[in-house]
Parts: structure tokens; C-alpha cells; sequence
């Protein structure tokens, strides 16, 4: 019908490994010997692209993602002249996964980068006023480029991760304004980042929730549900994919799977920061 | 919708119980709990009798459009008793846009559907009117034991085949058809409200009037009969 | 709600909640091309959600973009759930919906006009979907938004549920909650999506209710 948009490639998987995959999980085993509430592990690199005025390496298990962050300077929009402006966008690539396809962004690209989006933006961890220059002239617009390197499943919170660490690792260049003009010198000072939202996926699989699915458990899942917490006890995203359904039980246990999750992740990232800072 | 029965056609089972799985009108049938489906599309069953449209040949078949998300396939060894693929064409039979009278041979697990026209009856369609209505309405349009359509033919002198595919061939005399045609869009449209065969009959015999009404009266009124009683 | 508004489709429904008024239509299930897009064991489910450019206060440029993408994604998983699409192998089905005036929840009020006209082209469906948006405006949870709630407000949740055994189709939510405020909303928002569905049995009864 020609007007369908972003049609999806889809990857099979046979029946016997599903059937092998389902029949671990009811015994509360996974393929890859984790425990069904525990995450891969996270590695995080920050500071990987000097060209960049903010970057992020991040592994999760076998996922990679590399996210960095452009400043340019633009325009502020009309109902918030005070306020720089930040984008997110992604770009699933041909070498991360043999179903992926150049080309403009597809559907799936597009609900990624608005849920990494929707947590920094509701959680208001960027401070936007401070990358005014000239209020309803000219601010800084902050560009999140998520590029995803290796799909072993959850790219979501790979993404998530990477997004929020290469924004601490951040540096906005400091900018002289004399009779309207802006001079961009070469000092520079870090981005304020004022709390870190981080997104924690759990797949539903059969009657099961799996925390931080790998690309085989992505392929039988029924549905997955995404939370992003800023706090232990703030929500400030919720995401449910996949073409089945959960019940209200699953998005009550997710949260808690989720907070615990949210707490293993934040201190890594503040590991990272930290050392850096030295 | 039910407990205790056995889902039938328009419903599932879930723990325990039976839903509808479509909106139309809920019957039981014995232990079975069936919803008769008030709109839907034509989905072939093996043995049905279809109206289709030649859509494409083929070097040894056709493609029949059959009003259904799912295409056709007459191969020629189920339409003709000797073809020759070298010296013949599939065309110089049946070209695109020829409208046949067919049944669904067979029907196979991705509902790949071929049709045979190698019975008595069944073939290339001409003249006459071909009106579409929602498959679903079918049975209705055929009444209780034949009642309906009986009573159409009987009314009209019309030919008219009725095709499980939703499609309706009628043929006979200009006027005549036209005020058949509304009758069956008719029938469609109130398919679900008691006492039809009636009220058409009455629309029918008003509108034909006095050339079809005096010569035919005793046995309209016989056939009516008939329909009344089978309704009830 | 109104079901079966358009002669061409083979199901359609028209919706207003609050001031959004929404068309869904369906065509379907039809023969799919190209066939390398056909599934052997099912239907394929297509979605689109179309803002029209003067549905809102600063006309929006036609065509789709990031948002509205998202937004048909999300709105497709929330209704394949409910659709036996194992009863059709190789078609598809392709539910537009058309947000002609929007107000906040122009995707959950187009959740619930697509599924009335799935329901209204004879779509075998396992229930209906009922969706409705619940939000937080200063500090309290409440349901429905208007737009100038949603601008102001700190939370914004929409939810789509199969009301017969509570099973949710689509969660998003975008603002800040404590956990307890979330689980109120999730509450709220479960109820509202029930009343939404007595709605629209009583839109499906109204077309075909009138004789039996």
C-alpha cells in the first residue's frame, strides 16, 4: 500500500531454540546463565571522540553503543527563549545487526531516541537555561547522537546509559557577547547535569520478566516495558513495546526490578565520572 | 457471551468461557455457541460457490479475483479437458476481465486457493447484472431453507445466482432488475431484522404492479406462505 | 462515538474526547504487496496516526515526522494484541487514523476509534482496546488532560487496555512520579480505559443494535 512507512525487517528464530529458551526460563534459567532480575554487565568509556564535545562508549554485555554530543549554536524556540534546545536522535546502523538498513531512520530508531529523550527532557537533567547566550537569540543546541554498534539485544538501555554519560562528560565552550555578537572562546566549562535518568528494560517472556533481555531472549519475548527512573523513587518515562501484552502485576514488579537495577547502574556511571574528575 | 459451551464459528475460548470474536448476533447451536458476523470479508472455504473476475493469465492458469483479500488460481487442467501450453494460449479461453462462475476446489494452510469450473453450471458468466454485497449477508439473502431467494425468483422471473463470494448475477428484463437490485441492497442493509421476507415481498409486488402481479398472484401468495411458516 | 461513518472503508469509526475529534479507518484484511512482506502465519498489521496541519493552534506541516511515527508504532502494538491476525495469512490490515481537531490524547481517543472500525469491518477480535490518558497537574492525579493541563502539567500517561481481563496494550509515560503516584495512575488510567470501552459497546449496539 505504498503509504506505509518504515516497514521492519524481521529476524526468525527456529523453534527449537525457542522452545529451548522458553523451557530454561520456567525454570527461572536463562540462555546465557543470568538470573531472570540480572542486568549484563556495564562498561562505560567516556571522553572517545575528541571531535566531540561530549562522548560515551558504552558495553552491555555484547551491545555496544557510542553516543556523542555536538553543540552548535541556533536559535531558541519561541515559548522558551530562555532555554537551549536539545535533540536526540538515533541511528541503528548496518554493522550492528544484519537487519538493520541504512537510510533515514526507521520507526523503530525514531521510539528509541524519543524515550531516551523523554527521561533527560521530564527529568530535567540538563540544565537548558544554562545554554542561553542571548535570550531569544541565540543558545546552544545540545545534539545527542546515539549510534548503535552492536545489537545483542537492548539497545534501549545501552543507549540510555551511553546518553547520559557522555553528557556528563560534556564540556560547553564559554562565549563573549559584545554589541550582539557571540565569540566562542577557547575555555571551556562542564555541562550542568543535574540528575541521571537512566532506562531499565525487562521483557516479558511467557509468564516471566527478564531484566535486560540479549537479542535472543528480544526474539521471544511477548512484550517488554521500559522505565526510566531519575531517583530511586521518581519515574520519569515509561515505555511498554512489543506486539503483546502485561498485565498491571508485571508493570508494578517491573518497577521494582527497576529500581534495584537503577541503583547498580547509577554507581557505575558515577565510578566513571568520578575518575575522570581526577 | 457463554459458559459451558463449545466455541463455534465468530468465537473463542478462554479459560473457561466463550466470547464473541466479532460483532454480530449470538446463537446456540446444541453444545456450540456460534456469533453470526454482521461484517467481515470473504474468507474461501473448499466447496463454495464463487463469482470471480479474471485478473491475470498465467502460461497454465489464471488469476480469479474472487472479492476476497485472497486471489484464485484456476489452473487449466480444472477449466478445459485438453489444452496444449506449446500451440495455445491461456488467453484465447478466458481473458482478463471475464467474469466466471466457479467453486473452490481446495483451500491449503497459507489459504492458497485454487478453483475449478470442470462442473455441471459452473463457467464464463454473460449478460445480466452483477451486484456486490457483504459476504456475511449471504445467508440471509439464500432465507431459511432457500425461502428468500425462492421468493425473489418467484417474484421477478429473474435469474439470479448467488455466490458465496458476496457476489449476486442477476438477469432478465431491464426494469425488472433495477428494482431487484434495490431489493437485494435492501435485504443487505436490514439483514438482521425479523420479518424480511415479507416486507420485500410486499415492496416487490408494489413495485412491479399490475404487468406481473395479476398472472402470478396465486403462486406468490403460496410461495409466501411457505416463508412465513419456516421463519417462525 | 460512531461507528461505520464511511461508505469506502471497510470499517470506520468517528470519536470526540473532550476536543479531539478523530476518524479511524480499516481496510482489511487484503491481499499484501509486495509478496515478500506477506507472513505465512498471520496478518500484517499497518498503522498510520495523521495529524491534519489545521487539527491544532500553529498549523503543522502535513506528512509524517518523528512524533507521529512514534506514535503509529505504539498505537499498532496496542491494538495487534487484540486481533486474531492468525485467521489471515499472507494479507494485511491498515488502520489510518485521522486526527482532524486535537486536544491532549489524540493517541489514545485514535486507539479507541481504530478499534470500533476493526470491530466494524469484522475484524475477529479477542476484545476491544479502550485507551485514555491520566496525568499529574500540580501534584494531584487526574484523568483526561486538556491541552493547557498537559502544557502545565508534570505527567502525562497514556494507557490502552483489553478491558475483559485487564491486559495493558500501551503504557507511556513522560513527566515525574513518585512510585505511589504512578501506581494511583496506573489505577485511575485502568478505570477510565473501562469506561471508555462501555462506550463504545453502547457506539457498536447503536449501528447494530436497531431489530433483534
Amino acid at each position: 500500500m505504498g503509504k506505509v512507512i518504515n516497514l521492519v525487517k524481521e529476524e526468525l528464530i527456529s523453534d527449537v531454540r525457542r522452545d529451548y529458551i522458553l523451557r530454561l526460563l520456567e525454570n527461572d534459567k536463562r540462555i546465557d546463565g543470568r538470573r531472570l532480575d540480572e542486568g549484563r554487565d556495564v562498561e562505560i568509556e567516556v571522553g572517545v571522540i575528541r571531535k566531540a564535545e561530549g562522548s560515551a562508549k558504552v558495553k552491555l554485555g555484547d551491545t555496544q553503543v557510542l553516543v556523542g554530543v555536538k553543540l552548535e549554536i541556533g536559535e531558541p524556540f519561541p515559548d522558551s527563549p530562555n532555554r537551549g534546545v536539545l535533540t536526540t536522535s538515533t541511528e541503528l546502523l548496518p554493522v550492528a545487526s544484519p537487519v538493520f538498513e541504512p537510510g533515514p531512520p526507521n520507526e523503530d530508531a525514531i521510539e528509541l531516541a524519543r524515550v531516551i529523550d523523554r527521561g533527560i527532557r521530564s527529568s530535567e537533567a540538563v540544565d537548558l537555561e544554562s545554554l542561553c547566550i542571548i535570550e531569544g537569540e541565540k543558545v546552544w543546541v545540545l545534539f545527542i547522537d546515539i549510534h548503535v554498534l552492536d545489537d545483542d539485544g537492548n539497545i534501549m538501555d545501552a543507549s540510555s546509559i551511553a546518553s547520559i554519560a557522555a553528557l556528563y562528560d560534556t564540556k560547553v565552550p564559554k562565549t563573549l557577547v559584545e554589541n550582539g555578537k557571540v565569540e566562542i572562546l577557547d575555555e571551556y566549562e562542564p555541562l550542568t547535569v543535574r540528575k541521571t535518568p537512566i532506562s531499565v528494560t525487562i521483557a516479558k517472556v511467557g509468564n516471566k520478566l527478564v531484566l535486560d533481555p540479549n537479542h535472543e531472549e528480544e526474539l521471544v519475548m511477548d512484550s517488554r516495558i521500559t522505565v526510566t527512573l531519575s531517583e530511586e523513587n521518581e519515574v520519569c518515562s515509561i515505555q511498554k513495546g512489543g506486539s503483546g501484552t502485561i498485565s498491571e502485576r508485571d508493570v508494578l514488579e517491573s518497577l521494582e526490578i527497576a529500581r534495584n537495577r537503577f541503583k547498580e547502574v547509577k554507581e557505575a556511571i558515577s565510578e566513571v565520572i568520578s575518575r575522570r574528575g581526577d | 457471551m457463554a459458559v459451558g459451551y463449545s466455541p463455534g464459528p465468530g468465537t473463542f475460548s478462554d479459560r473457561g468461557s466463550v466470547y464473541s470474536s466479532v460483532v454480530g448476533l449470538a446463537k446456540r447451536e446444541g453444545e456450540f455457541a456460534r456469533v453470526v458476523a454482521l461484517e467481515g470479508k470473504y474468507i474461501p472455504q473448499s466447496g463454495d460457490l464463487v463469482i470471480g473476475v479474471v485478473k491475470d493469465s498465467g502460461f497454465t492458469s489464471w488469476l480469479i479475483d474472487i472479492n476476497s483479500p485472497y486471489l484464485g488460481v484456476l489452473d487449466v487442467k480444472d477449466a478445459l479437458d485438453k489444452f496444449d501450453p506449446v500451440l495455445e494460449d491461456t488467453s484465447d479461453y478466458f481473458r482478463v476481465g471475464d467474469t466466471l462462475l466457479l467453486k473452490v476446489k481446495s483451500v491449503d494452510s497459507v489459504r492458497r486457493v485454487s478453483l475449478t469450473i470442470k462442473e455441471d453450471g459452473l463457467g464464463e458468466i454473460n449478460g445480466g447484472k452483477l451486484i456486490k454485497i457483504s459476504p456475511t449477508k449471504i445467508p440471509r439473502l439464500i432465507g431459511k431453507k432457500g425461502s428468500m431467494i425462492k421468493m425473489l425468483k418467484h417474484v421477478t422471473g429473474c435469474d439470479i445466482i448467488i455466490a458465496q463470494n458476496g457476489v449476486v448475477w442477476i438477469n432478465g428484463e431491464e426494469r425488472v432488475m433495477e428494482i431487484l437490485s434495490n431489493a437485494i441492497e435492501k435485504i443487505e442493509k436490514e439483514a438482521h431484522t425479523s420479518g424480511l421476507t415479507d416486507r420485500i415481498k410486499e415492496m416487490l409486488s408494489k413495485k412491479l404492479g399490475g404487468e406481473y402481479g395479476d398472472s402470478r398472484q396465486e403462486t406468490v401468495e403460496e410461495s409466501s406462505d411457505r416463508d412465513t411458516s419456516s421463519n417462525k | 462515538m460512531e461507528v461505520g461513518i464511511l461508505k469506502r472503508a471497510d470499517g470506520s469509526a468517528y470519536v470526540e474526547i473532550g476536543d479531539n475529534k478523530v476518524i479511524a479507518a480499516v481496510y482489511g484484511p487484503r491481499e499484501l504487496h509486495p509478496r515478500h512482506l506477506q507472513r505465512p502465519d498471520r496478518a500484517v498489521v499497518n498503522c498510520r496516526y495523521n495529524m491534519a496541519p489545521f487539527s491544532v493552534e500553529e498549523r503543522k506541516r502535513s506528512g509524517p515526522d518523528r512524533r507521529s511515527i512514534e506514535i503509529s508504532k505504539v498505537t499498532r502494538l496496542a491494538l495487534e494484541p487484540a486481533i486474531f491476525t492468525e485467521y489471515f495469512p499472507r494479507t494485511s490490515i491498515d488502520i489510518f487514523i485521522e486526527i482532524l481537531q486535537a486536544d491532549a490524547g489524540t493517541r489514545t481517543t485514535g486507539i479507541t476509534a481504530a478499534s470500533l472500525a476493526l470491530a466494524d469491518a469484522g475484524i475477529p477480535m479477542r476484545d476491544l482496546v479502550s485507551a485514555c490518558a491520566v496525568g499529574k497537574v500540580a501534584g494531584r492525579i487526574v484523568l483526561d488532560l486538556t491541552k493547557v493541563e498537559d502544557n502545565f502539567g508534570e505527567a502525562d500517561m497514556p494507557i490502552a487496555i483489553m478491558p475483559r481481563d485487564n491486559r495493558i496494550t500501551l503504557l507511556q509515560m513522560d513527566g515525574t512520579m513518585t512510585e505511589e503516584e504512578f501506581k494511583e495512575a496506573l489505577k485511575l488510567g485502568m478505570e477510565g480505559c473501562r469506561k471508555i470501552y462501555k462506550e463504545q459497546r453502547r457506539a457498536l449496539k447503536e449501528k447494530y443494535g436497531q431489530g433483534d
